[in-house]
């Protein structure tokens, strides 16, 4: 049964690993931090696993969020495996979570019996006896409990406090029904903590949901995701994340969903928290990307690798548009020093071609090079922990970020 | 004959051969179905996907290039095989048919095709020296002649015209073309549905020291037996040795047929689109991934394809996938 372990804790950033799990899973990378593979109907946005499969290091977890797999779920509950193998991701440690954190979910759907997801057709609503329905055809590792994050900055107390009791009950509720099936009982808990923007009701999510046998927990309630989590300060709820994160049990992971730009994965990080996703690369800008991300993430001072970046790159900050004009000639690789499928086989100058002409192939070099240099940096950031140098990590990727 | 280019006839069956044709980029073994790879790229297939497809040789269009990346860029960077990262065999079009079937005011002359450009309005000019001039930017490993294309309804004087306008064309080309060493130029047999001018144009064409030809004006949508006519008068007089192209007719056509009349070489425009369009090719015809009856269907789109969708996937994923997600296109499967 996979287990988390706690390894080191330096300076607030943990190190960490997922361990206990099967020979595919485990030979893929599963030290935290670690960002799980963001997944849309269980496959990565644009490629198939066989470009999967060209991406190397993959990390060994995969986020399959919920609202892109109720649609299916009469299919994956007659499809014997579940949507591990329906989706030919097998080999992945799996997570559904409830909702989608590259995409906005709409504000004011929940109720006390049920929790609102939108598919691409529609409003499903999920209530108890529906969500273990659903979790027994999906048979992955992790689930999230239902919960109803839907508050932020402008929420009243009084809706905070329902927003906390109501995940508070599904949780319970999910928990004693879980037990009467034995489908189950490979199926984990993640528990979801809530509370606004205020301290007591964070505390008290916290508290209460640490008490639960949950596996992990997942930090919410601060906005609803997509648009609003890639612009969401990290750096703004520093306090009131870390008190809050202080009341967890320090043996079980804690996610943080949502698009994590560079600065606020290393906020992330060093705030304490374990796991998070690649919504980020494979999805910002509601999938109207045209940028590759191209922030140094190697210490000057510290590194081993080439620095080949040239001045052209430096002044970029942390992406760099290749619909732009000045790209049409460039015979560089997207990133000089990267080792990626993209970048080792293709130059900027094809890349805004085929975003000028609208081809498909544009989206997918793009998110495979996007996806290696946002599994580099966690890699990086892993070494940095142990070897100390973090917080010089930090400030050198913060210091490119674009003004 | 150039000597870029081998042709080896492997066996025969009446008329129908196997081959293998080789050209600067590699061995292709004929009968051959050419992926077409409009702008220099396959529907969101990586080169390396492609070649593990064992596909040996891509089309693209030379109006489309010609225009984006544009032939400067292309010359620049070595040609369209470094460009694209594709190291296989690669055949362009003349750039005329299109701009005859996607342009609105295409005019043809003695000198060219003229025509709108359709960004600026600005009238421009195609000739047969033009076309040549941006596919030996392109670097394909086959290039077609400019041809004055009729539609194969076209009867009268007009069809006669445009055989010797094509053949006129023909030597301007191969005056024209710069990397005669490594690049072949195909002449393009056209006659209408004549028998006697497309004998007479058959018969010019092979004066010409050429590794290979093409059969044109043909859209498939002729009647059958007009159709198998003109492509068996055609590859009649066609030296043996050489390969012959059968332009244009993809999948409209029963290949099987135009392979017994003598043909090696064909575009395939099909499985791409159909791939888009949330279909799949299989034996049988095409299954519409994206019909509910496919929802709860837990086998692969083909159960004799060993392609690694086949391999993976259920139709019941692919139909989850097909319509919503942009993934389904990358699920390359071909037959
Ligand atoms: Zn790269
Ligand atoms: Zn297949």
């Amino acid at each position: 049964m996979m287990k988390f372990v706690l390894k080191q804790v330096k300076n607030g950033c943990r190190l960490g690993q997922l361990v206990d799990l099967p020979k595919e899973v485990a030979e893929k990378s599963l030290e935290t931090p670690m960002c799980m593979l963001y997944t849309r109907a269980g496959s990565v946005p644009y490629m198939g696993r066989d470009v999967l499969d060209r991406i190397d290091k993959l990390p060994g977890a995969v986020n399959m969020p919920i609202p892109l797999l109720v649609e299916n779920m009469d299919a994956m509950a007659e499809f014997p495996g579940g949507i591990k193998k329906f989706a030919a991701m097998d080999d992945f440690m799996t997570y559904c979570s409830i909702q989608d954190p590259a995409v906005l979910t709409p504000s004011g759907y929940n109720t006390k019996k049920a929790v609102s997801v939108w598919s691409c057709h529609g409003k499903y609503e999920l209530d108890i006896p529906g969500y273990i329905k659903l979790m027994s055809s999906l048979d992955v590792d992790w689930v999230q409990s239902l919960s109803d994050g839907d508050t932020d900055r402008n929420t009243s107390e009084k809706r905070v406090i329902k927003s906390v009791e109501r995940t508070i009950n599904y949780l319970d509720e999910l928990l004693e029904e879980k037990e009467k099936h034995e489908k189950l009982h490979s199926t984990k808990l993640i528990g979801t903590i809530v509370g606004g923007y205020l301290e007591e009701k964070r505390f008290h999510s916290a508290r209460e949901t640490a008490k639960r046998p949950v596996a992990g927990f997942s930090m919410e309630g601060f906005h609803n995701f997509g648009p609003e989590s890639e612009t969401f300060d990290l750096e703004d709820v520093k306090h009131l994340l870390s008190k809050t994160l202080e009341l967890l049990p320090q043996d079980k992971p804690r996610i943080l969903p949502g698009l994590m730009s560079p600065a606020n994965l290393l906020f992330a990080v060093e705030l304490g928290f374990d796991i998070l996703d690649t919504s980020y690369p494979l999805f910002y800008r509601q999938m109207k990307i045209c940028s590759a991300l191209c922030y140094d993430y190697n210490l000057p001072p510290t590194s081993t690798d080439n620095i080949l970046r040239d001045s052209d790159e430096q002044s970029l900050g942390w992406e760099m548009d290749l619909y732009d004009e000045r790209y049409r000639e460039d015979t560089a690789p997207v990133v000089k020093s990267c080792t990626c499928y993209t970048c080792t086989h293709h130059t900027r100058a094809y890349i805004n071609h085929l975003l000028k002409v609208s081809e498909l192939l544009a989206k997918l070099l793009l998110n495979v090079h996007n996806l290696h240099h946002y599994l580099r940096t966690f890699e990086v950031i892993r070494r940095a922990i142990a070897d100390d140098t973090f917080k010089h990590l930090k400030q050198h990727i913060i210091n490119q970020k674009p003004s | 004959m150039l000597s870029v280019s081998k042709y080896w006839v492997n066996a025969l069956y009446r008329k129908a051969r196997t081959s293998k044709i080789t050209l600067p980029h590699g061995e292709v073994d004929a009968p051959v179905f050419m992926p077409v790879g409009t702008q220099g790229t396959l529907k969101g297939l990586l080169p390396e996907q492609l070649e593990e497809l064992n596909c040996q040789i891509i089309l693209g269009n030379t109006y489309h290039l010609g225009n984006r990346p544009g032939p400067d860029l292309l010359e620049k960077v070595g040609g369209l095989h470094k460009f694209m990262g594709w190291k296989k065999s690669l055949l362009t079009d003349s750039g005329g048919f299109q701009m005859v079937s996607l342009l609105d005011l295409a005019e043809i002359t003695e000198e060219g095709v003229k025509f709108q450009a359709p960004h600026d309005k600005s009238v421009m000019m195609l000739t047969p020296e033009k076309s040549i001039h941006i596919q030996n930017a392109i670097g394909a490993d086959i290039m077609m002649q400019l041809d004055d294309v009729v539609a194969s309804t076209t009867t009268g004087p007009r069809v006669e015209e445009a055989m010797y306008r094509t053949i006129r064309w023909l030597d301007r080309g191969l005056k024209a073309n710069k990397n005669a060493t490594t690049q072949n130029l195909f002449p393009i047999v056209q006659g209408g549905l004549d028998p006697d001018l497309r004998r007479k144009c058959a018969q010019e064409l092979i004066k010409r020291d050429v590794a290979g030809f093409a059969i044109g004006g043909l859209s498939g949508g002729e009647e059958k037996k007009l159709f198998c006519k003109m492509v068996s008068i055609s590859t009649d007089i066609l030296p043996r040795d050489k390969p012959r192209y059968l332009m244009g007719v993809g999948f409209a056509v029963d290949l099987v047929v135009c392979v017994a009349l003598g043909c090696d070489m064909f575009d395939c425009v099909f499985p791409t689109r159909t791939a888009r369009f949330g279909s799949a090719l299989v034996p049988t015809g095409q299954l519409q991934l994206k019909k509910d009856k496919y929802k709860k269907d837990f086998r692969p789109i083909d159960d004799s394809c060993s392609c690694s969708t086949c391999q993976r996937y259920t139709r019941a994923y692919l139909h989850t996938v097909v319509t919503r997600e942009p993934v389904a296109c990358c699920l390359a499967h071909s037959t």
